[in-house]
Formats: C-alpha cells, structure tokens, sequence
C-alpha cells in the first residue's frame, strides 16, 4: 500500500472510532487530548520548528507541541500530522537531526493529516454535485475545514471536482487572500490569535495543579507551565479555590512523652552468654590482629 | 554528575522562571554568592540548596541534577523546515514528561 493509501485508511479509521463522521473538525487539540489520552502543547519556537511527538517508552507517556503560529491552517495540519505519527507509531532517531527530509514516514503522516481534517467523504456531502468550480469555492472549502488551500486543492481534486490545471493553479493561493476576497478575513483574524496563543498540555496542568493544592509542588512549577508570572498564577489559583493545603509539622515537648519501661534483662542475660564457639578464644592471636 | 552542568541546569531552570539571580538568592535563602559560584560550577551543591532551587524554579530535583534519565529514552518525530535541530521544542517537552514522572513519583492521580 502507498503511504497515501496507508494515510487514508487510518484517518478514516480514527474518525470512526472516534465517532467524528466526515464533519469538518473544531478543536484539534482538546479532540486528540480527549480521543487519545495525549497531552498537546502549542509553545513558543522558532518558526521552522512546527511540531514534535516525544514518547517516553519506560512510562508510556506521550507529549505532542506544535509552535505557536500567525499561519493557524497550518498549525492545524501540523497537529494532525503529529497525531499521525503518533497512530503509526513513527520514531525518528533523536540524534541523527535531519528532521526536514521527506522520508516515507512524512508523507504517510502528511496523508493521514490532509485525510483527517478534510475528508473526501465530507467534502462530497459539502458540495454535491457541481459543475466546473469558482475561487469561491475554494475559499468556503477552506474556510469550513480550516485547512489551507493547498490542501482543500488536493482534496478537490481527489474528489474529481477539479482538473490537473486548475489545481496547479490553486496551490499557489493563501489564506489570506482568500478570506480578504472573499470576506472572511475578520474569522481569519480571530483564527489566527487563537493559534498564536500558547497552550498548556491539559491534563498534566490539571494534575500540576492537584500536586499545587496537595503541597507537592510549588507555584512556580504552576507558573512556568502556563507561562504567566508566579503572581499571576498564584491569583488565579485563589480565585478559584485552589490553596495548598498546609501540614504543619507537631513538635513533642520531651516532658510530654510517656515513660517506656525498658526490659534489659533479656539483653544483659544475651550477653552474658558465653559464644558458641565450641573452643575458647585465642587470646593472643585476636591481639596480635 | 558534573558540577558544571548542574550549575548550567540551574542558570536554565532561573531563566526560565523568570527569576533574576537575586530573587533565587532571596526566594531559596543561599547567598548570592555562593548561588554564583554553584551556577559558574566552582561549588557544588548541596542536596538541601538543591532541593530549595528545584522549588523555587518550579523544576524537579532530577531536572537540576540530569539524573531523570527520561531525555535518554526518549522517541521523538518532528516536523520542522530549514534543517532546524528542533531544541527548543524538545527542551519544552523535556521538561513536560520530567514533571510528569515526578508527579508519579509522588503518587498524584490524573483527575482527568
């Protein structure tokens, strides 16, 4: 099987065990914290690095971040592309670098993403039958899947809506553009803060957070998470309830402990025992030692 | 564990709170000097300054010391443009999956 045929098969595969139909998808991060029990994190980095999937084998614990980002479409193909290495399972040695190259692994997980967020199915449903398609198709496609336009390109055309050319054509499209020409842009907008905003990993945030009111870690630890100063945390935290909870240490004053008696007969008899070495100790020769 | 890279982890660990050398210094109760020569790796420190460092930074004693082992046995897939080495990110959930084995480590449940 291709790499795009295996890419395919398994989105299709996650949207039916996860009951998502063929319906655009809204959240991508709270449907794979939820779906897949995997904590996602949107973080600050330098613009080439877009995503990383960390598994811990010893634990089984595993992390996906994806950079924060003015381009949201592609954060969005990002974390789906990360999703897909985590279903199969990829893994990059970590020390050989090269993360850029197109292996094999990428275009599968490039397959599953573009599958995943626009189904072929789904689009169907979205434009029945239609003749030859307008640019503005083309945006209400990227603006209801909120993929870019080179992938809803693609889609179109696996879909045989559009020909070769036309989606040549279309690849070279933004965003943007689209939602200016077509007046979205304000949606865009909002879009676009909403994926340049950091985003702590959910559910260890929730469980920092027991720890915090347990007395087991500190609020620095809370801060540094969520990225806000420690004053900040510290506030938010009391304003919803949450105070770690304090286990004074009780000192004993020594007149205040209860006499124990102490039976040292069964000691002194122990040591009045002669050993049980049936000859007598050689003086002379434990001296010398 | 070299003394250098503790010092080096603690200069990252303040850096990354927000805590300039001074407020550590105060928030932890260890001079400020003896903070820089534990930072420059002239000093080692002691279990109980580190234990008071891993607090105030927010970051576990195993973070500090390098001895967490988890950047070890880590897996990873990226995808990233530019032949970028992907540190930061990789650093960030570093320091995720640490957290989280402490928190096993003291017997927190998930609550979600």
């Amino acid at each position: 099987m291709s790499a795009e045929a295996e890419g395919r098969a398994a989105a299709e595969r996650f949207r039916s065990q996860q009951n998502l139909g063929v319906q655009p998808l809204g959240d991508l991060v709270a449907i794979i914290e939820q779906a897949t029990g995997i904590d996602v994190a949107i973080l600050d980095a330098d613009q080439d690095q877009h995503g990383l999937m960390m598994r811990d084998p010893q634990r089984d614990a595993v992390f996906i971040g994806v950079a924060c980002t003015r381009n949201p479409m592609r954060q969005r193909s990002t974390l789906a592309h990360e999703l897909g290495h985590v279903l199969f399972a990829d893994v990059t040695d970590s020390t050989a670098g090269g993360w850029s190259h197109r292996s094999p692994e990428e275009i599968r997980a490039d397959a599953f993403a573009r599958h995943l967020l626009i189904p072929i199915e789904g689009l169907r449903q979205f434009l029945g039958e239609r003749g030859s398609l307008t640019q503005s198709v083309l945006s209400e496609t990227v603006q209801r899947f909120l993929v870019s336009p080179k992938i809803a390109a693609i889609a179109l055309y696996q879909a045989e809506y559009i020909d070769d050319a036309t989606k040549q054509e279309w690849l070279s499209l933004t965003t943007p553009q689209l939602a200016t020409r077509f007046g979205w842009s304000d949606q865009y907008r909002a879009l676009q803060d909403e994926s340049a905003r950091r985003r702590a990993p959910q559910r260890l945030l929730a469980r920092a957070v027991r720890a915090y009111a347990e007395g087991a870690l500190s609020i620095q630890a809370i801060a540094t998470l969520r990225g806000i100063t420690r004053q900040e945390a510290e506030t938010e935290l009391r304003e919803a309830g949450v105070v770690p909870c304090e286990r004074p240490v009780v000192w004993a004053d020594p007149t205040e402990l209860p006499d124990v008696e102490v039976d040292l007969a069964a000691l002194d008899e122990a040591l009045n025992t002669p050993d049980h070495t049936p000859e007598p100790p050689d003086t002379t020769t434990r001296e010398r030692e | 564990m070299a003394t250098a890279d503790i010092g080096a982890r603690i200069e990252r660990a303040r850096a990354t709170a927000g805590l300039s050398q001074r407020a550590l210094a105060d928030a932890t109760g260890i001079s400020q000097s003896t903070l820089s020569r534990i930072i420059s790796g002239d000093r080692a420190a002691k279990m109980p300054e580190l234990v008071a460092i891993a607090w105030e930074t927010g970051q576990t004693v195993a973070q500090l010391t390098g001895t967490g082992a988890v950047s070890e046995r880590v897996q990873c897939a990226a995808r990233a443009t530019n032949g970028s080495d992907m540190s930061d990110m990789r650093q960030a959930l570093l320091d995720f999956l640490e957290l989280d084995a402490y928190l096993d480590d003291q017997a927190i449940p998930a609550t979600i």
